[in-house]
This record gives structure tokens, C-alpha cells and sequence, in this order.
């Protein structure tokens, strides 16, 4: 943006000292005589020697008594600088010839006794001819000149050149003087910003949409933008603005989403304006794009995108506050119902498969593809025998790949008393049992008669599994009937932990950015209750979290700060309290500085706890704004050694206490888990922009050279979470660097965050690199178990799935989906205490963020309408000139058709317009009415 | 109100109810069994967000005309578990799980006993001595040692420290308790002479008697004559030589009879092949005082084998001792070994004869299995494995067959002879590699064919087959599998791994 800035600046910057003796010597020059003038006259040609005559001539007459003369003089220079043809590099002539008289003029225009107008006439041409002399020094003379000057030319008039000096010397002034503390509304200030629209308005017209953005940005008055675009440059203007997003400082950012929004919204580009909406977090702008349009189609599109963001339906009602439930529903057609809720997600998922040609199971085999790895692997497989481990890693591989499709051959359909669930022991069972969720997801009529049976299982695990896959089918599904909290009430009081479990944790994912306050009600006792174990209320307190992500909702936030001062430091000392600070702080995500004042309370609390607790809210608030601030403060607190001599220090002192020496002990063990999320928080905040992104690399470069055990635990985890879903190449290498380290924690979680980068791509390459660590870690449980998890996760729906939380061209950011990898990505921080012992089903928690990648195209009657498109690499067209291509090596496919992270679509005919902006996920088409078939005319 | 139209859906298909709202909520349940055919007590029935539960009224649901209830549960049995739980590898034992896994352990580096534990793994490979070993009960000697050692190794999961076999070892040998030169530790030792050391060792060890075939030998008559000792049996050839004067032909030549363990492979400039080089150590210039012309004269020695054990042991002359340097040097040579050795070139003229039907006959019929195994590749298995298992059985039979024919080949003698190899042909199944630039540093890796020390007992004939292709590492404690092209890549010629002792097994009829 400051470009242009820069460029204006650095043209007047010649040699003050250097110009005054050139000048004196002209002077000199002048004082001769035109004898003098003839001399030189042998580099003039005739007619520039003229011009100077004429020139001369008029300054003559401005210097002389006579009143009458100024204004024709005046008016004959003028014509002479507007009409003054000179190439673009040089100065044009007049000017140049004019710049010895300057400082004369500058007097005279002080003495000028001759009319206002005339004096604004002079005013005008000082202006311009500021232009050439103005130095840093000399002060804003342009448009101190300008704004002397009563009636000024629109400044369009002057060229190009001198609208871009004036909009620099606007946004230099309008800056000093804000701050020195003039107010807005002060008049001077007034006319600054009508100048600066005045400006902005020229450089609309003349394709300069950038420059008017970044004038109206300086001016501080972006909002009047919206009145001053049209249908031709609304589209660039919004583009450009909405880039700018990432790199602005509150509250610009938000102004500039609002003018963009508004921008979109007269240009009755509706997809675009609720998306920004929706990026908003603004309930009521929301509901006021989905109203507008009369096109049903348009609706049903609208409709499309907010099941897409997983925004809380409870937004739509007339009045949010009293909605409680999905009440608002009722009240709408229920064709729009059907899309608002995802009823036929699993619908058109299958579909998608069946043309892709995925829809038969895969077995693990056809995963691990075990006879292509490195022989030395192949010894684990023994006959005959079932390892607890590999089987419950083949539980997630075979959940994952066959997500949503709800055929495969190990759970879903299997003989009798042949179900993989009794393949896995104890714990293991209820991951089993849960993964039937996964495979049936979002098919709630068939699944949820499915999970049902096993409701009745003797095995508690298995119950508690089944209840948790009655939630995990529900993700991002709403239904009428609304089982989940009506089969998962009733398990939240029952006395066994693992059942409790299963069904918190159920309520967690099928109500996920709902806002349901019938799930407040009952999930937020449970994180009251003092006498509850740590683990069951920090649960409640995470699927709390995910039900009411980004909603700043105080009554849990209270609840969650109260429990954190009341509870027994001790108990606060469980590795269970963490996901406690991490409800608390999905509540806050995305929404800024919402969050200072939980964290200033947060500040007051002494257990180490709040400190963990502070950092995830931080980062969770400012997640994908790529804010450079909070980048430097996170890595600030990677700074710190923790250094072992402190903790040893600490039970010296006090070794008779026995048990409270201990217990001190782990406390000062887990006080440096700070760091690692501090680390996530990194990626967290870099990841929603490529610049960021790849600018973080470097520092967790670093941090992995340089870190403490525990933050290069946390430094892969990171990587994963910022290229999620999107295998580049040189992150792949790194992270393949890191799955060979020495500390095998650091190693499982590289190679998870392989698996994450990887997800749902079928990318070889990768798939390769985790058959050789397989190989490699044959003898390492641990090692081996996340690889295969990796494995699994790389063909993540065979391939028709992502876990990248951005969505609509990258634009838009799932809040469900961060919470979910989030949630992941801090069970592994300490993996050996939650993944690799007996909560491996926090897996699970990927599942919010997995959605199919595909773009299905529908007739206005929704049913599937195949056409051709092309899909290629997505191209950065912000700030381009004329109609660039957005995509680039594309390839034409019939729809349905994936599109991986970083691709594109755009329809290869015209038979079709799209209501959608962007193509992506699921679009409807209308007829173009000006379409006439070519074949016709055969 | 008395009777509402709703619609009840049981998973995807609806049926279309009247709701009876005086009626408690059972009778609607009995409704909906009927139509649905699911059991009343395992039915659930959920109407927006709440369960109907039996004793609930009515009021709390206020259903209204047109409402959808949703009915959970299944027409059909619950699922069962299997009816026996299953045994997880994570619960055995280390007995169990040395069963279990199948995988050999490894032995335990005592300080640079590598060249040992080497020798031992490959050792290990011969399931006779296994056996020969089981039934020993003799006095405390290296050879109960070796036992103990070899019972404790299938015992257990981890590795096992080789304590008490390598103190009577060292006993046995003073040579192996050398300490290094440079101090701290026992010296690395030349793994050749470790095997030497063993098998001598073993010379007390009993054979294995003869299996009585038939009833007349039920009797004991030829199991009571005395067998004789493993080694002669299993490890054991028999070198015939010719010695001829180059100065005097006419004068008679001499023939002598000698016991050999292994065959050396002497390595000089023209050794490209492991056969030259063996057949270069047979074809041996001595001189020796003539008796006919009563001075030195150079005699040439001819040998040649005229007992092949099944057992033959093939020893690569890596290292040679240097005078200017007063160390054992090492020849890095590259020195191609067969996976499939024919032995009958170094057979005297008489045993190749006695060898010669059956061997070409062994050659035919592995073509013939060959063409097999790739039309069975081809064809494709059946849903339910049936036609693989058809397959299966027919390889069987055919197999059984060309063994019945096989036996009828071979040579009376031989087949008296036990431990003598029937064919001549031999395939590798054990090496021991040396790393490094001499004999007395560097590293000893043993390898050992996948089915040489996990005798597969079940899975097709093709799963068999493909079992001989993978080798197990042996790098003291550590055992990992590595494919057959590593072992290949065992030749020499660099730094890497070489090839030092090659154990060879001949091929048995089936």
C-alpha cells in the first residue's frame, strides 16, 4: 500500500543546496540580459526558446503594478502547463522553464493585490509548480497552495503526476496533524479529507483503485468510499481492500471489512457482502444480507455459505437474544431449512465419491501399503496376533479414510461378533466405538440407527464410545429431531466417568458453533461443580468452548475464571486443566481485543494455570490475523529458560515436605507449558496469510535450534497448523528433518503434522515419506502408531476431504475447525498424557474441521448439475491491471470436481451463471439468458 | 384432540402413524413395533430435541399434526462380541511373545564380542544342531553352553547377554580373552577363528540317529549301532586328494583322504567369482622332498570333494597377515557369491555322477514351479478365497508327487549317509559380514534367512517362497529384516559390510 507513497516522496528530494545555486546562476543568467539568453539559446530550439520568452513574459506582467494584466497572464500560463505535451519522464517544459522564477513568484503570490479570483488563480499554478520545487523542508507547499487558492481546479485537471503528489502531501499532513491532536471535525481537517475524497474520487476514475484506498485509508475516512465506487471498479476496489485486511492495525481492519461490505452489498453482490459479514462476526449484518435478496436461488446460495462458516443459526432470528434454539428455523421455507442445515451434506458427499470413484472401502492394507516400505517394517505384523496398539491405530487410519461413507469393512459393516471394536482393548473400545460416528458422519438417519445398537453394549467403553459418535455424527449437521441432546442429556449425570465423558464430549462436537443455550445449561454445572473430577469439568468446559466458539459469551467465561481462582491449586496442577484454558479461550477466538479483559483477569490469578490460560486466549483472539505484535509477543515468552537448576531448587528447599515437594516438583514441571503453546501461537496467528506464514518458518527455525525441549515439541505441531491440508514442498522437507529427531516426542509429532499438512490430499510423495518412517519406527510404539494415524490422515476420505480451516477462496476462516486442529494440536503437545496413553479419541477432534473439497454445481431445483470447469493454481490477482486470469495451469473437468487448498474454479462456459462468488463447495447455476448454443447455428 | 397425523422415521424410511395424545406414550411405542418391527424396550422415540420416555405425558411435547418423530433402534439382534476375547500382544509375557512375534532375538554386545555373536546367529541357522543340541546332556562344556544359550534365545523377546557361553569360551581359548591393544576391553577377535573354535568344540556332540523307516527297524537293530557325531554327520566333507610330481610324472601319484568344515576361498587378483576362489584353494603347488628324485620338487595337490555335508560352510580368505606392517590385512575385493551354489564342480568325478539324474531332474521341476507360481499370480481370488485355496491344494499334491519322484533318484549310498547332501545343490541361508579394515577391529553383522530360523509352519506355498527373500539383520542386540537385495549388496568392494563366512544349505527334495 505505501508504494506509492514512497515514490512521491523520493521525486522532490534533490539537492536543496544543489538547486539553489543552479537557481542563483540562472538568476544571474537572467540579470545579463537576453544577450545571455542568446548564448544558451544554441541548446533551446526555436520553439522551447519561445515558450521561455512567453513564459518570461508572464511573469514580467505579474511583477508589474497593473491589475487588468494578472488575470490574462495568469490564464495564459495555466493553458500553457495544462497543454504542455511532454513525455512522462521528464519534467514537462513549462515547468521547467517557470522553477528559476519560483521563489519570485512565491513573493509576488504574498504582495498580490489583484482580485480573489485571481489570487486563486495564482494559488493554482503555485500549486502546480510546487511540484517540482516542494522539499521536505519547505513544508506541504502543493497543498498548502491548494487550499489557499478559493476556487480550485479539480485537481484531475493538473495530471496524473500532480493528483499522486497532492493525495502523498494529503496523507503526510492529515497524519502530522492527527498527531498533534486536531480533531477530525476540526474544519481544517474537514478539508483535508474533502480534498482526499476529491482525490480518491479522480483515482477511482482513473483506474487507480489502489491509491484511492490507500488515500482515503490515511484520511481516515475509508467509509466514504462505498459512495464513491461503480459497477466497474467495485470488484477491484473490494479485492484489494479485502487484502489489505491482514495488514492493518485495529481498528482499521474492521473499517475497511465494513466499506468492503458495503461496497459489495450496493453492488448487490450478496455472496461476497455476507461473507464478509460472516468474517465480521456481525449477527446483524448477517441476518440483513440473508434477507435482502428477492432470488430464492440467491437465498438458498446465501444459505449455502453460512452452513458452509458454521455460523450459529440462532443469528438469523429476529431477535438473537431470546432465540434460544434453532427455533428460527421454523419460520423459514424448508428448502432453505435444508440448506442452512446441511441436511444433505452426506448426500451430496456420496454422491461426490460415487463419481470420483471412491466409493468403495479401503482397508488398512490398501493404506499402509506395507509390501512398498522398507522390509524391516515388515516384521511387526506377527500371524495371528493382534497388538492393542496397531489395532487402534488401524481404528483411526480406517476411521478417517472411510469418513462419511459409512460402508466400511471393519466397522460400519462387518458379520457378526466380526466388529473391529472388540479388536481394541479397554480405552481403546471407545475410540473404536466413537469411530463409528466418523464413518457415518453427517449421515444422521442411517447412522445414528447404527450407533444405537451399541448403546446397549455390556462394555462401558463401548457405550461411552457410541454416545460420543452420536455427537461426532452431528458435526456441522443440524437436524430437526435433534437427537444428540436428547439421547445426551441423560448420560451427562450418569455416575460412570468414561459414559460422561463420551457424551460431554459428544455435546461438544454436534453443537458446535451453535450457541445453543440449552447445551449452556447443561454443560456449564458441570464446570461449577467443584467436587467433579478436573478431567470431566475441563471437558465440559472445552465442549462449552466449541459450542459457543468466538462468542465472547461472559456467563461461561465467569464460570471458567471463577472455577480457576476456587479450585485447589492442586487440582488446577492436572493435565486435564489445560482443555479448561482452552474452552475458555475458544470463546474469544478470532475476536481481538474482545479478550483484553478476561486476559487482565486471567493476570490476577497466581496458578500457573492462568498463565497457560492467558496465552491461548491471546492467540485464539487474534488466530489468523497474521498480527505481527502478537507474533513478537509469543515469541517473547519463547525466550525465557526455564532452566533446570530452577527446578531443582524447589524440592531441595523443602525436602522433608515429602509429597508437597513432589507435587511442587510437577508443578514446576508443567509450568513451561506455557512456552508450547506460545509456540502454536505462532502458527495460530500466522496462518490466515501467506506472507505471515512463511515468515514464522524462519522463526520456528529458530526456536527448533535454540528452544527448550518442550517448544521444540510444539514448533512441528505449529508447522502443521499453518499449511493445513496444503503438502508444500519445502515444509515437507522440514518436518521430514524433525521426524528423525532424537527426542522421539519431537519426532511423533513431526510426523503427525506431516499427516496434517497432508490430509485428504492422497499426496505420494508424503505417503511415501511415512511408509519410510514406518519402516524406521517399527520398534518404536509410539512412533510407529502416529505414522499410522499420518498414514491415515494423508488419504483422509479417500482423499475428498481438507482439515485447512479457510474456506471461499481462502477468504473465511471456520471457527469450529481452528478449535478442533487447536484441540488436537494441544493434546499432542503432551502427547504421551492424552494421545499415546488412554484419550486417543481426542483425535476426534479433527472432524469439526473436516469438510469434503469438493464443487458440486446444482440446477435452481438443486439437484446436480454437471458442466465443465477449470481448476487450476489459485493466482494472486489483487492490484492487476484489466481482467487478469485467476488461475493458472489449469485443466477442464466435468463437476463434481476437488479442489485442493490452493486451487481454483472458474466455469469454462458461459451457458451458466454462477450465484455463488466464489466456486467452491456446493454452487447454484443459472441459465444464462444471453447464452445461444453454438451448435445451433450448424 | 384425540388422534394426530405424524410421521415416524426409522432411519431413512418413514411411516405414517395416527399419535393417540390419551393414550400414555407406550401405546404409541406399541404402534410404532408394529409398523417398524423393533422391540418396545429397545426403542427410543425422540420428537425435537427430547426423548418420550414411558411415564412422560403428552403435554410436555405438545406434538402438533405433521411432526416428525424419530424412532431408534434395530428390528434385529444387538451385536455381539466375539466369543472368545482377544489376546493382545501388549498383555503376553516374554515367553509369549517370543512365540507370538517369531522374530529371533538378538545377543548382547559383551565388549567387542560382535565377531561372536555373529558366529552364533549364524550358527543358530541349522535347526539339526538345534536339535542335536536338545538331546545333549553331557558334562558342563561349551557345548551345554551353547545349549543353554541357544534355549534361552527362544525363550525370550529381548536381546540376551551371551555371559556364560563366551567365559567358557574364553576358557576354552585363551586366545579370545586378549585384551586390546589400545586398553579398555577385550579385543575384537576374527570371527573365522571363533567359528573354528565352536565347531571344534562340538566335535563330542551325539548325532542324530537315523529316523526308522519302516516296521523291521522298529526293533532298535540299527539304532543301537552307534551314530556318529554331529559334526561328521551335518558339517562335515570328505576331500579326496591327488598329489602329482610336475618333475616326475610317472611318478605314482598319492591319494589321501581328508576331513574338512569348510571350504576356503582364497581371493587374489583373477577372483571375481566365490567358485574360482574355492577352486583355486583346491588346486594348490606344494614343494616336498621327492622320493623318486630324492630332491625337492613342486608337486601339484589336486582336491577334490567326495562327501558333501548338508551343511557346507564357505569361508571368504579376507585376511592375510602382513609382515611390513605386522597385522592382519584385509582384502576388499568384490567377490560375487550365488544365492543357488552348485557344488558339484568341486565333487570328485564319482560323486558328481552319483549326482547327476537327480540334479537335473531338481532343475526341470523348479522350472516347472517357477511357470506355476506365475500363472497362480495372475489368476484372481474369489470373494470368499476359495479358488486360492484350491489352487493352494493343488500346488500340494503336485508338489507331494514330484518328491515321491525325487526320492526314487537319489543314490543308495547317499541315502544311508546321514547329513550328506542328496543333491549337490546348495542355497544360501546365514553370512557373517565384516566391516572395517582389519580383522581384529571393525564390525561382525550376522545375517540369516527369514525361514532358516522361523520354520513357517502354516501360510500357502507362495507365502513360503516369498519368506526366503527376506533375511534378518543380525547386528548384535539389535535384529531387523532387510530384504534380499541387501544381501546381495554383501560382495565387498567397499567400505560397507563384506561377506566373510557363508553358510550354504543344500536343497532338500520337497
Amino acid at each position: 500500500m505505501p508504494i506509492q507513497e514512497e515514490a512521491t516522496v523520493v521525486v522532490p528530494s534533490e539537492d536543496p543546496v544543489k538547486s539553489k545555486k543552479e537557481e542563483e546562476k540562472e538568476k544571474e543568467k537572467l540579470a545579463d540580459g537576453k544577450d545571455d539568453n542568446k548564448g544558451e539559446g544554441e541548446e533551446l530550439s526555436e520553439e522551447d526558446l519561445q515558450l521561455r520568452n512567453e513564459l518570461e513574459m508572464l511573469v514580467e506582467r505579474l511583477r508589474e503594478p497593473d491589475h487588468s494584466l494578472y488575470k490574462p497572464a495568469l490564464e495564459t500560463m495555466r493553458g500553457l502547463i495544462r497543454t504542455s505535451t511532454s513525455s512522462m519522464t521528464s519534467v514537462p517544459k513549462p515547468l521547467k522553464f517557470l522553477r528559476p522564477y519560483y521563489p519570485e513568484l512565491q513573493e509576488l503570490y504574498e504582495k498580490f493585490a489583484g482580485s480573489v479570483e485571481d489570487k486563486g488563480l495564482f494559488a493554482d499554478i503555485l500549486s502546480v509548480l510546487s511540484m517540482t520545487y516542494s522539499t521536505p523542508l519547505a513544508g506541504h507547499t502543493t497543498l498548502t497552495y491548494r487550499l489557499d487558492s478559493p476556487h480550485p481546479s479539480p485537481p484531475g485537471d493538473w495530471g496524473h503526476e500532480y493528483v499522486l503528489h497532492l493525495a502523498s502531501e494529503l496523507g503526510a499532513e492529515y497524519s502530522a496533524r492527527a498527531d498533534k491532536g486536531d480533531s477530525p471535525s476540526s474544519p481544517e481537517m474537514q478539508k483535508l479529507s474533502e480534498l482526499a475524497e476529491e482525490c480518491a474520487k479522480w483515482f477511482l476514475g482513473h483506474n487507480a483503485e489502489a491509491d484511492a484506498v490507500d488515500l482515503l485509508a490515511e484520511c481516515e475516512c475509508i467509509g466514504k468510499l462505498a459512495d464513491l465506487v461503480d459497477t466497474v471498479n467495485y470488484a477491484r476496489v473490494g479485492r484489494y481492500m479485502v487484502s489489505c485486511v491482514s495488514l492493518l492495525i485495529p481498528p482499521d481492519d474492521i473499517a475497511f471489512l465494513r466499506t468492503a461490505h458495503d461496497i459489495y452489498l450496493r453492488q448487490s453482490r450478496l455472496p461476497e457482502a455476507i461473507a464478509l459479514a460472516i468474517r465480521l462476526n456481525d449477527p446483524t449484518l448477517i441476518r440483513a444480507d440473508f434477507n435482502t435478496p428477492a432470488n430464492p436461488h440467491m437465498r438458498q446460495q446465501l444459505a449455502f455459505i453460512i452452513a458452509r462458516s458454521q455460523i450459529p443459526l440462532v443469528w438469523l432470528a429476529e431477535n438473537p437474544e431470546e432465540a434460544a434454539t434453532d427455533d428460527v428455523l421454523t419460520s423459514l421455507p424448508e428448502d432453505l431449512v435444508s440448506c442452512l442445515s446441511n441436511i444433505n451434506l452426506s448426500t451430496h458427499f456420496k454422491a461426490f465419491g460415487k463419481e470420483l470413484g471412491v466409493t468403495d472401502p479401503r482397508s488398512l492394507e490398501d493404506i499402509y501399503k506395507s509390501h512398498l516400505e522398507p522390509s524391516s517394517a515388515r516384521s511387526v505384523p506377527a500371524q495371528g496376533v493382534d497388538s492393542a496398539r496397531q489395532n487402534l491405530a488401524g481404528t483411526f487410519v480406517n476411521a478417517f479414510v472411510n469418513v462419511g461413507f459409512g460402508n466400511d469393512k471393519m466397522i460400519a459393516e462387518v458379520e457378526e461378533g466380526q466388529s473391529w471394536i472388540y479388536k481394541n482393548k479397554d480405552h481403546g473400545m471407545m475410540s473404536a466405538a466413537a469411530s463409528l460416528g466418523v464413518s457415518m458422519l453427517w449421515d444422521t438417519e442411517v447412522g445414528l440407527g447404527q450407533i444405537d445398537k451399541y448403546t446397549y453394549s455390556e462394555e462401558e467403553y463401548i457405550k461411552a464410545g457410541a454416545f460420543m459418535a452420536m455427537g461426532i455424527l452431528h458435526t456441522s449437521v443440524r437436524t430437526e429431531i435433534d437427537a444428540p441432546i436428547a439421547l445426551l442429556t441423560e448420560q451427562i449425570e450418569n455416575k460412570s466417568v468414561p459414559l460422561r465423558t463420551g457424551a460431554i464430549v459428544g455435546l461438544g462436537f454436534a453443537y458446535a458453533s451453535t450457541h445453543r443455550s440449552d447445551v449452556l445449561a447443561i454443560l456449564l454445572p458441570l464446570v461449577a461443580e467443584e467436587t467433579l473430577t478436573m478431567s470431566l469439568a475441563a471437558l465440559a468446559a472445552l465442549s462449552l468452548g466449541f459450542v459457543f466458539v468466538g462468542s465472547c459469551n461472559g456467563e461461561i467465561a465467569g464460570t471458567i475464571l471463577q472455577t480457576m481462582m476456587e479450585r485447589e491449586p492442586t487440582q488446577l496442577t492436572d493435565k486435564w486443566s489445560r482443555f479448561m484454558a482452552l474452552g475458555l479461550a475458544l470463546l474469544y477466538l478470532g475476536r481481538q481485543e474482545a479478550a483484553d479483559a478476561t486476559i487482565e483477569t486471567l493476570r490476577a490469578i497466581e496458578h500457573p494455570l492462568a498463565k497457560q490460560a492467558q496465552i491461548l486466549v491471546d492467540i485464539c483472539a487474534y488466530a489468523g490475523t497474521s498480527n505481527v505484535l502478537k507474533v513478537q509477543q509469543m515469541l517473547h515468552y519463547c525466550t525465557d529458560h526455564i532452566t533446570k537448576e530452577d527446578k531443582k531448587d524447589e524440592p531441595a528447599e523443602a525436602p522433608a515436605e515429602g509429597s508437597a515437594g513432589q507435587a511442587n516438583e510437577e508443578k514446576k514441571d508443567d509450568d513451561d507449558t506455557f512456552q508450547a503453546f506460545a509456540v502454536l501461537g505462532i502458527g495460530l496467528v500466522a496462518m490466515g496469510e501467506d506472507v505471515g506464514a512463511e515468515m514464522s518458518l524462519r522463526t520456528f527455525n529458530h526456536l527448533m535450534h535454540y528452544g527448550e525441549p518442550i517448544i521444540r515439541r510444539a514448533v512441528p505441531l505449529a508447522l502443521g497448523l499453518l499449511s493445513t491440508s496444503n503438502p508444500q514442498l519445502p515444509l515437507l522437507d522440514i518436518l521430514s528433518k524433525y521426524s528423525h529427531d532424537s527426542d522421539l516426542d519431537v519426532a511423533a509429532n513431526s510426523i503427525f503434522a506431516m499427516g496434517l499438512i497432508g490430509a485428504g490430499t492422497n499426496n505420494a510423495r508424503l505417503a511415501q515419506m511415512l511408509r519410510q518412517l514406518a519402516g524406521y519406527y517399527g520398534k518404536e510404539p509410539d512412533c510407529l502408531f502416529v505414522t499410522r494415524v499420518a498414514q491415515g490422515l494423508v488419504n483422509a476420505g479417500k482423499g475428498t476431504v481438507t482439515l485447512n480451516p479457510f474456506f471461499q477462496d481462502r477468504g473465511m476462516m471456520s471457527l469450529p475447525a481452528v478449535a478442533g486442529i487447536l484441540t488436537t494440536l494441544i493434546a499432542f503437545i503432551d502427547a504421551k498424557s492424552f494421545i499415546l496413553d488412554k484419550s486417543h479419541w481426542m483425535l476426534y477432534y479433527l472432524i469439526p474441521a473436516m469438510y469434503p473439497r469438493f464443487l458440486i454445481t446444482l440446477d435452481e431445483e438443486l439437484k446436480p448439475l454437471p458442466i465443465t470447469v477449470r481448476v487450476g493454481q489459485a493466482v494472486d490477482v489483487v492490484g492487476q491491471a484489466g481482467k487478469p486470469r485467476t488461475i493458472s495451469g489449469f485443466q477442464t473437468y466435468q463437476t463434481p470436481v476437488r479442489l485442493a487448498t490452493t486451487e481454483r474454479a472458474e466455469l469454462a462456459t458461459e451457458e451458466y451463471i454462477p450465484f455463488a462468488s466464489v466456486l467452491e463447495g456446493l454452487v447454484i447455476l443459472e441459465k444464462n439468458p444471453g447464452w445461444e448454443d453454438e451448435k445451433m447455428d450448424i | 384432540m384425540v388422534s394426530i397425523p405424524v410421521t415416524v422415521k426409522h432411519g431413512p424410511t418413514s411411516h405414517a402413524l395416527m399419535l393417540d395424545t390419551t393414550q400414555p406414550p407406550l401405546g404409541f411405542k406399541g404402534l410404532i413395533s408394529d409398523v417398524t418391527g423393533v422391540p418396545v424396550d429397545r426403542m427410543k422415540v425422540m420428537l425435537r430435541g427430547k426423548v418420550v420416555k414411558d411415564e412422560s405425558s403428552w403435554d410436555e411435547f405438545k406434538p402438533k399434526a405433521g411432526q416428525t418423530f424419530m424412532v431408534l433402534g434395530s428390528a434385529t439382534e444387538l451385536p455381539k462380541g466375539p466369543s472368545k476375547p482377544v489376546v493382545f500382544l501388549e498383555d503376553m509375557n516374554d515367553t509369549q511373545l517370543a512365540g507370538a512375534l517369531r522374530m529371533p532375538v538378538g545377543l548382547v554386545n559383551m565388549g567387542n564380542t560382535c565377531y561372536m555373536n555373529a558366529t552364533l546367529q549364524l550358527l543358530r541357522s541349522v535347526p539339526e544342531l538345534q536339535i542335536a543340541l536338545g538331546s545333549y546332556n553331557g558334562a558342563p562344556s561349551l557345548t551345554s553352553a551353547l545349549r543353554d544359550l541357544y534355549k534361552g534365545m527362544s525363550e525370550t523377546a529381548d536381546a540376551v547377554p551371551p555371559l556364560i557361553f563366551l567365559t567358557l569360551l574364553r576358557q576354552a581359548n585363551p586366545q579370545f580373552a586378549e585384551q586390546s591393544r589400545s586398553g579398555g576391553g577385550y579385543a575384537q577377535q576374527d570371527a573365522d577363528e571363533c567359528w573354528q573354535q565352536i565347531v571344534t568344540s562340538l566335535n563330542t556332540l551325539p548325532g542324530i540317529k537315523p529316523v526308522p523307516k519302516g516296521d523291521v527297524d522298529m526293533d532298535g537293530a540299527s539304532s543301537s549301532a552307534p551314530t556318529a557325531h554331529f559334526l561328521e554327520q551335518y558339517m562335515m566333507g570328505q576331500m579326496s586328494k591327488t598329489m602329482t610330481c610336475d618333475a616326475a610324472p610317472e611318478e605314482p601319484s598319492t591319494h589321501t583322504i581328508e576331513r574338512i568344515f569348510k571350504l576356503d576361498c582364497n581371493i587374489s587378483i583373477n577372483t571375481n567369482f566365490m567358485l574360482s576362489g574355492i577352486l583355486d584353494s583346491l588346486d594348490q603347488k606344494i614343494t616336498k622332498n621327492s622320493p623318486s628324485l630324492g630332491r625337492e620338487a613342486v608337486y601339484t595337490e589336486k582336491s577334490r570333494v567326495s562327501r558333501l555335508p548338508e551343511y557346507l560352510t564357505v569361508h571368504m580368505v579376507r585376511f592375510y597377515w602382513r609382515r611390513d606392517i605386522s597385522k592382519k590385512a584385509k582384502i576388499m575385493r568384490k567377490v560375487k557369491f550365488p544365492f543357488d551354489f552348485d557344488a558339484t564342480e568341486l565333487a570328485t568325478p564319482e560323486l558328481a555322477k552319483r549326482l547327476q539324474p537327480i540334479q537335473g531332474r531338481i532343475r526341470e521341476i523348479e522350472k516347472e514351479r517357477d511357470e506355476r507360481r506365475k500363472v497362480r499370480r495372475k489368476t484372481k481370488d474369489s470373494a470368499d478365497g476359495s479358488v486360492k485355496k484350491e489352487e493352494a491344494e493343488k500346488e500340494h499334491a503336485v508338489r507331494k508327487e514330484e518328491k515321491e519322484e525325487l526320492e526314487k533318484l537319489v543314490d543308495t549310498d547317499l541315502q544311508t549317509d546321514i547329513g550328506a547332501s542328496l543333491t549337490g545343490l546348495y542355497e544360501l541361508v546365514a553370512l557373517v559380514t565384516h566391516k572395517g579394515a582389519s580383522a581384529d577391529s571393525g564390525h561382525y553383522i550376522g545375517w540369516v534367512r527369514k525361514d532358516a530360523v522361523n520354520r513357517p509352519t502354516n501360510g500357502s506355498v507362495d507365502d513360503l517362497e516369498a519368506e526366503r527373500d527376506v533375511w534378518y539383520k543380525f547386528d548384535d542386540d539389535k535384529v531387523s529384516t532387510v530384504d534380499k537385495d541387501k544381501i546381495t549388496q554383501l560382495e565387498g568392494g567397499g567400505e560397507d559390510s563384506t561377506a566373510y563366512i557363508l553358510l550354504y544349505k543344500t536343497k532338500r527334495l520337497d
